[in-house]
């Protein structure tokens, strides 16, 4: 498990981190969300060593995390990069090698790492001659090559097309269904609701909701009720706490109190009109996002 | 893992990558056939070796010609070889298919195919008016081997100079000046490819991967060798092929002091390159983008070359003064300056181990501080960073 544990650092007058907390687990996908600012690539430089803490510690498998540690970890940092004329497979070979691989081992796992991605006829092509889908590849197989127990991916799907991103989701199930711990940073929210089964929401430096994503939802003092009522009749439910968000193509969608009771709801509604489409659900992680970095 | 394993991986790579590049494949080639360039230049301009004449004799010549002949040739640092000619039109004959240089007769003529050659014409008619005093001498009843005997040169003459230097001054000069060029273009080169090298890094953002995984300490410590061990084999290649090819085209005799001046000079070129290679990489680490590279690399190099020539003005014409002896022991000039006066044979032990000392103490100290620069700068990126800014950034930075 890595754990966060109160992590808090400033930059002169500004609060990057203010005692953010989270733990991510073996097996599963953490999705790690917060508005630009909010101190997300922070919090994973420092899972490296890069950042140099005021306060908190970093934890793997209960102890404070170690430099041998971070070794056996992936790393795709926002600002992406790798040696423009190094060959593909070396300079994936030789990170692999940086992070403790022997030489044939390396050797090895890139090469496997490039059939996988479907770069097996390029190893030897330098990284400028690959096209930019292509360099997105050799750089998620430069986090992956030494096999790491746990991935730490900043933004992984800025910039790709549906198809990559795809594919990246694909891996990224993948490694964690095969033990490895994943935690990601994404503006995507409908991609990360479809990708992790975790979620943190990090704010202003502190971690303001975090949990698995099912728990999360049931959680929420809220429910969406997604109304639509022939003719664009007006209704409004005849509850306290009721929040109209939006109305669009004739479909009104309100936040109710998480103990109203759907069969009341909707023959209150009834009487307002004829109800053409009626739902009741957990918000989803847009709204729970939304509602938790409000300003 | 452990440092030496991360350090070497990281100067294995930088290795790896520059040698199959065709800029340093070019750039050694080139360095390498200026020198020999410059040494066949130098060997054409130099003094050559001791000319030699062959010389034709028409008729029944005197019989101390001969004698007269080989003294004058020795007095011009000349050799004299002869042969008989039968008459004037055989001489003429030689002269043409140049089968001779002059022809003498026996009333006192030199023949030449042309004018234009003094010391020839000059040594010819001290040779021919001596072998005509002997002439006369005999004839005044002296027997001819006794007077030849008379004008060998007798006793022996040893030549003693005021100023001290010993016989392979200009030879230690000429290395000197070698030295002094030799070290300065490969430091600098060197440390501006350290420079690019860590600039490359940052514009190209792999930095933060690879610091994810080794120290940003460790990371310079591998650039840093890596090029510099690339610089150390070019030296080294230019020292033996320099002193190889000199020796080789009569430029000059080993001088004394040349294995010491070489050994020296790559155990200076080893502080000089840590010394400003490390400063070369914390300026690199300072900016973000290529195009920044010259105005980044601009302070140091004119820094450098300040002490180049500085060297070149004090150092080389007077190398035992005392602004030679404190400029060598001023760590940015030392790594030019002192390898100059132990060239010039100019440096007491003593000197040597205190330079030495001192240099090793600064770069200790440069290593220190540039790190400190580097690691602060190397995850900033925009725009250009101060030094102190960047000194400071590094209290943000863990390891």
């Amino acid at each position: 498990m890595l754990e966060l544990d109160g992590l808090e650092k400033s930059f002169g007058e500004v609060r990057a981190l203010d005692g953010a907390s989270l733990a991510a687990r073996p097996g599963r996908v953490m999705g790690f969300l917060g508005p630009n600012g909010a101190g997300k690539t922070t919090a994973m430089r420092a899972v490296f060593g890069l950042v140099a803490l005021d306060g908190g510690r970093v934890c793997w498998q209960g102890r404070p995390l170690g430099r041998a540690d971070r070794l056996r970890f992936g790393y795709m940092p926002e600002q992406r990069g790798l040696y423009p004329r190094m060959r593909i497979a070396e300079q994936l070979a030789w990170l692999g090698r940086l992070h403790g691989l022997g030489a044939p081992e390396a050797g090895r796992a890139a090469a496997s790492w490039l059939e996988r991605l479907g770069l097996a006829d390029r190893k030897r092509d330098r990284l400028e001659q690959l096209s930019h889908g292509n360099q997105q590849r050799v750089q998620l197989a430069a986090a992956l090559v030494h096999g790491p127990e746990a991935l730490v991916l900043d933004e992984p799907f800025a910039g790709l097309d549906p198809m990559a991103a795809e594919a990246l989701a694909g891996i990224v199930r993948e490694q964690a269904a095969a033990g490895v711990t994943v935690v990601f940073s994404s503006h995507q929210l409908d991609l990360v609701q479809d990708v992790c089964e975790d979620v943190a929401i990090i704010d202003r430096g502190r971690v303001v909701l975090s949990g698995s994503l099912e728990e999360v939802r049931r959680r929420a003092p809220h429910r969406r009720v997604d109304l639509a009522l022939e003719g664009e009749a007006e209704w409004s439910p005849g509850l306290p706490g009721v929040e109209r968000l939006t109305r669009r193509n004739g479909l009104t969608t309100y936040l109710v109190p998480a103990e109203a009771d759907p069969a009341a709801l909707l023959a209150d509604a009834a009487r307002a009109g004829r109800v053409t489409r009626f739902s009741f659900q957990p918000p989803t992680l847009s709204d729970l996002f939304r509602e938790a970095v409000e300003r | 893992m452990s440092a030496g394993r991360d350090v070497y991986l990281v100067a294995q790579r930088e290795v790896r990558e520059r040698v199959r590049s065709r800029a340093f494949v070019v750039s050694t080639a080139f360095t390498l056939l200026l020198v020999l360039g410059v040494l066949a230049v130098l060997a054409f301009f130099s003094d050559r070796p001791p000319p030699a004449y062959h010389v034709g004799i028409v008729g029944e010549s005197s019989p101390g010609l001969r004698g007269a002949l080989d003294l004058a040739a020795a007095a011009n640092g000349a050799l004299v070889s002869t042969e008989p000619l039968a008459d004037r039109a055989a001489a003429e004959g030689a002269l043409r298919r140049e089968d001779v240089d002059a022809a003498l007769f026996d009333d006192g003529t030199i023949l030449l195919a042309r004018r234009g050659n003094p010391d020839l014409e000059s040594m010819l008619t001290v040779a021919l008016r001596q072998a005509a005093f002997v002439e006369r001498l005999a004839e005044a009843g002296l027997d001819p081997e006794e007077v030849q005997d008379l004008l060998l040169p007798a006793g022996r003459v040893q030549v003693e100079a005021l100023e001290g230097g010993g016989d392979d001054g200009d030879s230690g000069i000429a290395v000197a000046t070698a030295g002094v060029v030799v070290l300065f273009v490969v430091i600098s080169s060197y440390g501006q490819w350290v420079l690019t090298g860590v600039l490359e890094e940052k514009a190209n953002r792999v930095v933060e991967l690879v610091v994810a995984a080794v120290p940003a300490r460790r990371l310079l410590a591998g650039k840093v060798a890596g090029i510099g061990l690339l610089g150390l084999i070019q030296l080294v290649l230019l020292i033996g092929i320099g002193l190889g090819a000199g020796v080789f085209l009569d430029l000059f005799e080993l001088p004394r002091t040349a294995v010491a001046t070489a050994v020296w000079t790559v155990v200076w070129f080893m502080l000089g390159y840590a010394f400003y290679a490390v400063i070369f990489a914390a300026a690199g680490s300072l900016v973000s983008r290529q195009e920044e590279a010259q105005a980044a690399a601009m302070p140091i190099a004119l820094g450098a070359v300040g002490m180049y020539l500085a060297t070149f003005v004090v150092v080389l014409p007077w190398p035992e003064s005392m602004g030679a002896r404190l400029l060598s022991l001023f760590p940015a000039a030392a790594p030019i300056a002192f390898p100059a006066r132990i060239a010039l044979d100019a440096v007491a032990p003593w000197e040597l181990f205190v330079g030495v000392a001192l240099m090793i103490a600064a770069v200790y100290g440069m290593v220190r501080l540039a790190a400190r620069v580097y690691t602060g700068a190397l995850l900033s990126s925009g725009a250009r960073l101060g030094w102190r800014k960047a000194w400071r950034a590094a209290r943000h930075v863990a390891g």
